[in-house]
């Protein structure tokens, strides 16, 4: 739990990006979407689900080229 | 027999390079100056290679110019790849019937106040923003084409 | 052995399965698109073997199409074949061991000293999702999903609506989900009495129901942070409520002698085994973080998941992967590092004399167990000539436990107490 608060404080800490909307180019490359390889992670979560107690958890909003 | 096909050799690789060129050719401005247009609406897109709406709208903005060159349509693409080598990749396969200009540092994008990509700007001759629009989507390219006949109208009766 | 129950059906597995890469921005304005109006297509196949234990073959279909006005609709198809043993909760014995078959209609064996693992299940799951994701203005998208899958003894049926916000210059996106799952399950020969003991085939199983059902409901707060061009960072808030049967019917725990952990003599078979009992309710509560960050033109990803229930279970998830991209393949090798400590009604087994004041709940479920598990996997991708995208990746899951926990009693020390696992995932993708 603190390890989940730590890595909240590390990230907004670069908070102040301003990041112009020209500037999307790495972000909108395939592989630095959050999710880029979602049936990989479908599988995986499937087997955890089946293995493990715990289910879920990654999200799959935002980022990318934001274009439009 | 061997001469025919040497002959046959020789012209499919003269028409094979002929027509790459014309593929291949890019119009890169190496600067941009509005009044070089003369009494034109111009259409400043802004565009980048990473940018997937911006791949769906160059055919759009093709067909565009094609349409209303006649009636004073310029359309001038500003790339805003920090990389030109990946906007000329990008051209190859999405090619551009317009001039394009080069705006790594984003300067232009700046001075036009960019929110989003992409993003265009009819401007008048006088160098005045009339319409803009962020984005493209092709359910819109009515609403688009809308605004340059509008602004293309508004420069006919200028004329007049 | 059923991989399990339930198929997985919170949100972000409704969404991101249906609607393929298409979740955000990100994917409409990959710039490796090829198809810009089409439907675009990935299929796949994943092999999931355990040693000794269960496998599975899952093929794949999953197709989206944007329309014109940037809307995204998907469909994603899966089937499940699954076949091999799984534990049925029971312990070893030096003796050895008869369980009856869910049907009640035959039994099974197990070797003196070997942990008892049912092979009934051979079953296939079919399961078909769809999504529908569209934009409300510049801002704000809304997701739909709806999805419902088979298998022979249990059915499930759900749908989900999301809705993203982007704000702050698109570096910021605020997402908020809800999804809603419902449950039929029908287990081989009807549900058994909690905690009531498994007889032999020659007597009677008084049984609960022929059908029992679950409902679920899910919560998710999400927000997506960009940190700067190279970095982005996602936190998730997940709250899940499940109501209804929890319950594992084909499960048991051994009640052992207090003295010499071997199996007392039941009412029909030669050891007692009492049908799993878990609560009908159960709260989770789970954090999500991610980070990402590219390094050059290669890129690396992190995260961190913590979750807790009112079943006393609580666990940490860590994953990390890179990858190396070349002009036309990358390489991705990851890592998964998982823990979790056991539900508060899970024992091994329990004494005769705890058998008397077992309280209302008890599992032996090794899912509820305290364990670790570790998984290391290498993905490749690569275009084949005609310009479509291939992935093969391999993973190995290792999954361990507290095998001689302290208080084990008697032969038990000599035995594992903890069915350690170990898998091998193999998984091909080819899109076009």
């Amino acid at each position: 739990m603190r390890l989940f608060f730590l890595m909240v404080l590390v990230c907004l800490s670069g908070c102040s990006a301003s990041l112009t909307p020209w500037e999307r180019d790495i972000l909108a490359r395939s592989d630095m979407a959050l999710d880029n390889a979602p049936l990989d992670s479908a599988f995986n979560d499937h087997i955890y689900f089946s293995k493990e107690a715990s289910s879920g958890g990654r999200g799959f909003s935002g980022g990318g080229c934001g274009c439009n | 027999m061997k001469k025919i096909n040497f002959i046959l050799i020789c012209l499919s690789l003269f028409f094979s390079t002929w027509s790459n060129a014309e593929q291949t050719e890019i119009n890169w401005l190496n600067k941009l100056d509005l009044t070089h247009y003369g009494n034109k609406v111009i259409y400043l897109d802004f565009w980048a290679s990473w940018c997937g709406p911006c791949r769906k709208s160059f055919p759009w903005l093709n067909q565009m110019q094609a349409k209303y060159r006649g009636q004073g349509l310029v359309i001038i693409g500003i790339n805003l790849d920090k990389d030109i080598g990946n906007a000329n990749n990008f051209l190859k396969d999405t090619p551009a019937h317009f001039p394009i200009f080069s705006d790594p540092t984003g300067e232009l994008a700046k001075q036009y106040q960019l929110v989003g990509m992409p993003s265009s700007y009819l401007l008048t001759n006088d160098g005045k923003v009339q319409d803009t629009h962020i984005g493209f989507k092709k359910s819109k390219t009515n609403e688009y084409e809308a605004n340059i006949r509008h602004r293309l109208a508004q420069l006919s009766q200028d004329k007049e | 052995m059923q991989l399990n129950h339930s198929t997985n059906k919170n949100i972000r597995k409704l969404l991101k399965t249906a609607t393929g890469c298409l979740l955000g921005a990100s994917c409409v304005a990959n710039a490796d698109e090829n198809s810009l109006s089409g439907w675009e297509t990935d299929i796949a196949i994943l092999s999931y073997t355990e040693t000794d234990r269960v496998s599975a073959i899952e093929p794949t279909i999953n197709t989206k199409k944007t329309f014109d006005d940037d809307s995204i609709l998907g469909i994603k198809l899966v089937v499940d074949s699954l076949t091999g043993a799984s534990p049925n909760g029971a312990t070893p014995s030096n003796n050895v061991q008869t369980f009856t078959r869910p049907s009640g209609k035959g039994s099974y064996q197990t070797a003196s000293g070997e942990t008892p693992l049912d092979d009934t299940f051979q079953d296939t799951r079919i399961s078909l999702s769809g999504s529908y994701q569209h934009d409300i203005n510049r801002m704000d998208k809304l997701i739909w999903g709806a999805n419902v899958s088979n298998e022979f003894d249990f059915f499930s049926t759900g749908g989900s609506l999301s809705y993203l916000h982007d704000f702050n210059h698109r570096l910021n996106t605020l997402s908020l989900g809800l999804s809603m799952e419902y449950d039929v399950i029908t287990p081989q020969g009807g549900s058994p009495i909690a905690l009531a003991q498994m007889q032999a085939t020659t007597s009677t199983q008084p049984k609960l129901n022929d059908t029992e059902n679950k409902v679920l409901g899910e919560l998710v707060i999400g927000l997506t942070h960009i940190i700067n061009r190279e970095t982005i960072a996602q936190f998730n808030y997940g709250y899940a409520q499940s109501s209804g049967y929890h319950n594992d019917p084909y499960k048991v725990t051994s009640v052992v002698d207090n003295l010499t952990g071997e199996s007392i003599v039941g009412d029909s078979l030669s050891g007692t085994y009492l049908y799993d009992s878990r609560p009908d309710s159960r709260n989770r509560h789970s954090f999500y973080s991610q980070l990402k960050h590219a390094f050059g033109a290669d890129s690396a990803e992190v995260s961190y998941r913590y979750m807790f229930d009112d079943w006393g279970i609580n666990s940490h998830t860590i994953e990390l992967s890179y990858q190396k991209n070349f002009d036309d393949w990358y390489i991705q090798p990851s890592l998964r590092y998982y823990t979790q400590s056991a539900a508060n009604f899970y024992r091994h087994s329990i004494t005769e004399t705890d058998a008397a004041n077992i309280g209302d709940y008890l599992s032996s479920d090794y899912r509820l167990a305290e364990m670790w598990s570790t998984t290391i996997g290498i993905k490749v991708g690569f275009k084949t000539p005609d310009g479509n995208k291939n992935s093969i990746r391999l993973a190995y899951y290792y999954q361990d436990g507290n095998t001689s926990p302290s208080d084990a009693i008697g032969i038990q020390k000599d035995y594992e107490l903890f069915p350690t696992l170990d898998a091998v995932i193999v998984q091909y993708t080819y899109s076009f």
